[in-house]
């Protein structure tokens, strides 16, 4: 089936004429709308002098009709309760869309214009809905539009080019909240009688965020629809004004705006449109294939506002300036050289007008408000809100030090943004090009913020807990001060830019947790990069991918894409992100055993790096995945040595604040207990612990995550007391910030029911193991944890002759084991798991389950070394040969009980609890023989009593034994 | 409450307060019936219409006949309305042109679904004869008779027409769902229209 199924003739023609006819009735539905209303009621008054009631929009009583167009009508209005004349356009529903929720959406959007003030921008006072619609009510002006005044010219360049500066900066104003006009033309331009140029008619109901990935908007109709039921034929903008993206009906941003303001701001300095046509086709044509024509050369236009313009009128968006700013501080630098010249009759009166007008006019404004929403002061009381009313106790305190971190971010950003526009501009050290670089780069950072404090605003528990972390892990803003001006292209291209920024954004929501949406968005920008054909941008958004996997313990997955990712990074020949994907494959790989490969992997990476020059934090993050490999082939001293050196790169390169830096210093300790050097591990686990104490504050979950380790480290060090007392301090930490059912109690409850078993407190094992299989049942729980605390339950059930409750223990364990997804050491576990069903179904004589577990258990085994498990293979044959006898095959049976004697050779090497084993396979064996022979059958049985009495003396078995050979006597 | 009768019989005794009831309990249906065909002038037909029911001297059996009337009058308004806007007035067939032939600006269909717009559309397209026996039909729900009184044509002549209606709206349906995609290709697909023309371009040149 294709799309265009569904554009298919009806199947019966009679159900097409009823949903005509049904149609038709609802088409010519009586209800009156608003201007229904007003009709009648002026004809009322008319006819018969009935003085209705005057009709108000909200709380503004209609005056007049002003006008209307294709967004709505206006109408002049009364504000009754401020006394005011306002003005109110009472928009017409979106186009295409569903009623309702294009109404939600104008009104979101009418509320973001609503945000805005600005002297150059007309004042929306009051947004609503009225009679389904959305109205603004907006500053009520008097004057003309600059369209009229530019009739009325000529006028001089420099008097025009001031009226275009302010409309600009009203412009640049609004692309900072992520508003896009979309029709900047100088009809929508309103001359004031105070003199003050103010624009009107921003384009609703297509704000900024919206072009992001403007495909799904096309394919929903929209644009077409737009298109369709403008009545006259014309295209939403003003074609003679239009970007050639616009034109296309391709994604706009604020570089259309640019266009527009420049091919308004030619047309009013040279009195002509910068595209020739006689029809609206040909002037599109023009437009699309960039055909402006050259300003007349006998104008008295400087050659530096002609060069601004042209290059505002630039086909391709990134050929443009970045933003509003840049181009009007080139015009307004034209300014001051012109006053330089007009008044410099006299130096004393120059010095100072040039003071004044660098003041007012400087060509880099201060960019205080450029951060623009990313960090505005509307965000930051969102984002203290969001943490003061979280139920997360440790949320307060968070929300302070991440303040603090965010507003460093903010700043630095800010000063870097005016150091790029000064160095540019004013001190004229940087080309033009590194400029457009240093801010396409700052304007990447500005998203990725913008990203993290919307997720804040929001603030559920995961986030808070990442929260500090990821204000740490923001992308630097220092590194947008050297860009690479070999990818310069790259870095400008419009295309990438835009799927840049979305990775950003991604990057920001799987720092603070959201793993789900960040993987969603992720995969949107790798899907986008191929459709358009922009390889290394895939790779680097599979790369990203990769990593909210990792993080988010999706290992295969993570594999995959790592692997999906060289490949694609190989065919682009983007090397940065083939070395981080080597470099996270060979830690994948090391981690599920797969140690040459993981070596391999290790080998491509430095090899890229080598091309690259060894750029400094790729090659420790190639280090510390080095120790990883390392560590997991169990070459530990070369783990360590390896690791040390990455702790002290990081520390030296990032910080010893950083997370990476605090991350490997874990990783060291980590490694240093696991190589059974306790003593050092646990000095490290004190510095560590220190640090994030100093970052994140003393109850913090990273910090209880340390607590947990160093628990772990001591318990493998066979400090048991000490390790119990530092579990339950975690624990009772996690509780306190994540509550009875946070995952990481998972762990601990593990641990605490090992020591319990190992303590004989058997009560408190049977609590922790229960506790453990009620927090791993969740779907995504990680299974390996639920796979102890099963194994802990199967034993204690059976210790108390609950064999038949440890079966179903044993089976949910194998279950999971044979879904795979986990790690290796539960396989070799599950062949005990086996075994141990297998002796509970021996002791509840359930034969035939009992006789499919053995074989089961011995195909297992067969695909083992000889060698290994050996208790597990002699307890094999025992089983096999009771299932034998019970079988009546009595000759396999005394031949696989012989068999099983055969393993205990040395006496002088065997432990107490093989003595009882060797005794019972004696007994096995004599009630095998008992009735061939009766003379070995007594033989071995007195045997087995001796060294059971002396082994095992409270087995079940010498009671049994005794009373055969009593009977037998 | 008083029948239409009544209120129009004591409106034409100077009853103001009458006729705005009468006026209001027909406005919508009236109102209705201009705007999908006319741009300018709807307000003026809106008053005209009802005006001559107060001058006129008809006498009615029912309030039917009463609604009946009412069309008529608005029909006729409707064509003169036509007329007087056309230089050429011989020019104008009814059975023929539709309301955007003959010049209705932009219709001010609002808020509606687009399905139902399109449609809108697509009547204001057809000749104008069509579009007022369908909208009687369906929108007023008036019988064949009741149709031919308005229109003043006799009753078989309204069937036929319904039919032969119903036929021209369905073509216009399809062209209209054509001409979007004409529109589409000129306009949100230029570049490949403009290489088109370059070929045709070199061809002649």
């Amino acid at each position: 089936m294709s799309a265009f199924d569904t554009h298919s003739e009806s199947p019966s023609e009679e159900s097409a004429t009823l949903e005509s006819q049904r149609l038709l009735k609802a088409a010519g539905d009586k209800d009156l709308d608003f201007e229904s209303q007003r009709l009648r009621n002026r004809l009322r008054a008319r006819m018969f002098g009935v003085d209705a009631a005057p009709i108000t929009i909200g709380r503004f009583a209609v005056l007049e009709t002003v006008g209307s167009g294709g967004m709505g009508v206006v109408y002049a209005a009364y504000d009754q309760q401020l006394d005011r004349r306002v003005a109110v356009k009472l928009l017409r529903s979106a186009r295409g869309e569903d009623a309702s929720v294009g109404k939600g959406r104008l009104l979101r959007e009418a509320q973001a214009l609503a945000k805005l003030s600005h002297p150059n921008v007309v004042q929306i006072y009051e947004v609503g809905t009225f009679d389904d619609r959305v109205f603004l009510a907006m500053e009520f002006l008097s004057g003309d539009t600059l369209r009229s005044w530019l009739l009325d010219g000529p006028h001089p360049w420099p008097q025009t080019l001031q009226h275009f500066m302010e409309a600009g900066r009203g412009l640049a104003a609004a692309h900072r909240e992520g508003i896009i006009h979309r029709d900047f033309k100088p009809a929508n331009l309103l001359l004031g009688a105070d003199g003050r140029v103010r624009v009107v008619d921003f384009g609703l109901a297509r704000a900024a965020e919206r072009t992001r990935f403007p495909e799904a908007e096309r394919e929903s109709g929209d644009e077409l629809l737009s298109v369709e039921l403008t009545q006259t034929g014309e295209i939403m903008g003003t074609p003679a004004y239009m970007s050639p993206e616009q034109a296309r009906h391709d994604p706009v941003d604020a570089r259309s705006d640019q266009y527009s303001f420049c091919a308004s701001l030619y047309e009013a300095l040279f009195g002509r449109r910068p595209h020739r046509g006689r029809s609206t086709a040909e002037v599109l044509l023009a437009v699309t294939e960039g055909h402006v024509q050259p300003p007349p050369r006998n104008a008295k236009v400087p050659n530096r506002i002609v060069r601004a313009v042209m290059r505002g009128l630039s086909t391709h968006p990134a050929q443009r300036f970045p933003s509003m700013d840049e181009l009007l501080a080139e015009l307004s630098t034209v300014r001051r050289g012109l006053r330089w010249r007009v008044f410099g009759g006299g130096a004393v009166i120059a010095a100072g007008v040039s003071a004044l007008l660098l003041s007012a006019d400087a060509p880099c404004p201060d960019f205080s408000d450029a951060i623009g929403d990313a960090w505005s002061g509307a965000r930051q009381a969102q984002v203290e809100a969001a943490f003061a009313n979280s139920a997360v106790p440790g949320a307060a305190e968070v929300q302070g030090r991440i303040h603090e971190g965010l507003q460093d971010y903010a700043e630095h950003w800010t000063a870097t943004r005016l150091d790029a526009c000064e160095a540019h501009h004013v001190r004229q050290e940087q080309s033009a090009q590194m400029h457009d670089l240093r801010v396409a780069c700052l304007l990447e950072r500005r998203a990725e913020l913008g990203a993290l404090t919307a997720v804040f605003a929001e603030a559920d528990p995961r986030s808070i807990r990442q929260a500090s972390r990821a204000v740490l892990e923001l992308s630097s803003v220092a590194e947008c001060d050297e860009p690479n001006h070999a990818r310069a292209e790259a870095l400008l291209d419009p295309v990438r830019r835009e799927l840049r920024v979305a990775l950003a954004q991604a990057k920001a929501e799987y720092k603070a947790g959201r793993y789900d949406l960040a993987l969603t968005m992720a995969a949107d920008v790798a899907r986008h990069a191929r459709e358009q054909d922009v390889a290394d941008m895939e790779a680097a958004a599979l790369l990203g991918e990769g990593f909210i996997q990792s993080r988010a313990k999706a290992y295969p997955a993570a594999l995959e894409l790592f692997e999906q990712t060289v490949d694609v990074a190989e065919a682009a020949g983007s090397d940065e992100v083939g070395a981080s994907a080597w470099t996270e494959l060979a830690r994948r790989h090391a981690f599920v055993g797969n140690n040459d490969v993981a070596e391999r992997c290790i080998q491509r990476a430095a090899a890229k790096l080598r091309r690259l020059g060894e750029p400094a934090e790729l090659a420790l993050d190639l280090g510390a995945a080095r120790a990883y490999v390392a560590r997991w082939a169990k070459r530990f001293d070369e783990a360590i040595e390896l690791q040390q050196a990455a702790v002290d790169g990081y520390s030296e390169q990032l910080g010893p604040l950083h997370p990476k830096t605090t991350d490997a210093l874990l990783s060291l300790a980590n490694m240093l207990g696991t190589a059974g050097r306790h003593d050092e591990a646990q000095q490290h686990y004190t510095e560590a612990r220190a640090t994030l104490v100093r970052i994140y504050g003393e109850d913090h979950p990273h910090v209880a995550d340390v607590v947990v380790d160093v628990a772990i480290d001591l318990y493998s060090a066979g400090r048991v007391e000490e390790a119990r007392e530092r579990f339950l301090e975690g624990e009772q930490l996690i509780i306190a910030w994540a509550g009875e059912r946070a995952l990481a109690l998972i762990v601990v409850n593990n641990a605490l029911a090992s020591i319990a078993m190992s303590d004989q407190r058997w009560e408190e094992a049977k609590r922790r193991a229960q506790k453990v299989l009620s927090l791993t049942e969740a779907e995504d729980a990680d299974r390996g944890p639920r796979l102890d605390a099963l194994a802990v339950l199967g034993m204690l059930a059976q210790r108390d002759f609950g064999d038949a409750e440890a079966v179903e223990y044993y089976r949910e364990s194998l279950q999971i084991v044979a879904r795979g997804n986990v790690a290796s050491r539960y396989m070799e576990q599950a062949l005990y798991t086996r075994f141990a069903l297998v002796k509970a179904l021996l002791f509840l004589e359930r034969w035939d389950e009992a006789e499919h577990e053995v074989e089961e258990l011995g195909s297992a085994l067969s695909r083992e070394a000889a060698i290994k498990y050996e208790t597990i293979r002699v307890g094999l044959l025992r089983a096999q040969g009771r299932v034998a006898l019970h079988r009546g095959r009595r000759a396999d049976a005394v031949r696989l009980f012989e068999q099983a004697l055969d393993h205990w050779t040395d006496s002088s090497a065997m432990s107490k609890l093989d003595r009882a084993q060797q005794a019972c396979t004696r007994w096995n064996l004599a009630t095998a023989v008992a009735q061939t022979d009766r003379k070995r059958a007594r033989a071995l049985a007195v045997s087995a009593r001796d060294a059971l009495i002396e082994a095992q003396p409270d087995s079940g078995q010498l009671a049994e034994i005794n009373a055969w050979l009593e009977a037998s006597g | 409450m008083p029948t239409d009768l009544e209120l129009l019989a004591a409106w034409r005794g100077g009853d103001l307060e009458a006729g705005d009831s009468l006026f209001n309990r027909h406005f919508g249906t009236i109102h209705r019936f201009f705007r999908n065909k006319v741009g300018d002038g709807l307000e003026d037909l809106v008053q005209q219409t009802f005006m001559a029911c107060v001058e006129g001297r008809e006498r009615f059996r029912n309030d039917s006949s009463f609604r009946t009337y009412l069309f008529g009058v608005a029909h006729n308004l409707l064509r003169d309305h036509y007329r007087a806007q056309r230089r050429e007035p011989e020019a104008l067939d009814f059975g023929k042109n539709s309301a955007v032939d003959a010049g209705a600006g932009p219709s001010t269909i609002v808020g509606k679904r687009r399905e139902e717009r399109l449609l809108l559309e697509a009547l204001r397209r057809i000749p104008l004869d069509s579009q007022v026996v369908l909208e009687l039909y369906y929108w007023e729900e008036m019988s064949a008779s009741q149709t031919a009184t308005v229109l003043g044509v006799p009753e078989g002549t309204v069937r036929g027409r319904v039919r032969r209606a119903k036929q021209l709206l369905k073509q216009e349906l399809g062209k209209l769902a054509r001409s979007t995609d004409e529109l589409e290709t000129t306009v949100g697909n230029l570049d490949r229209w403009a290489a088109a023309l370059r070929e045709q371009m070199s061809v002649t040149g």
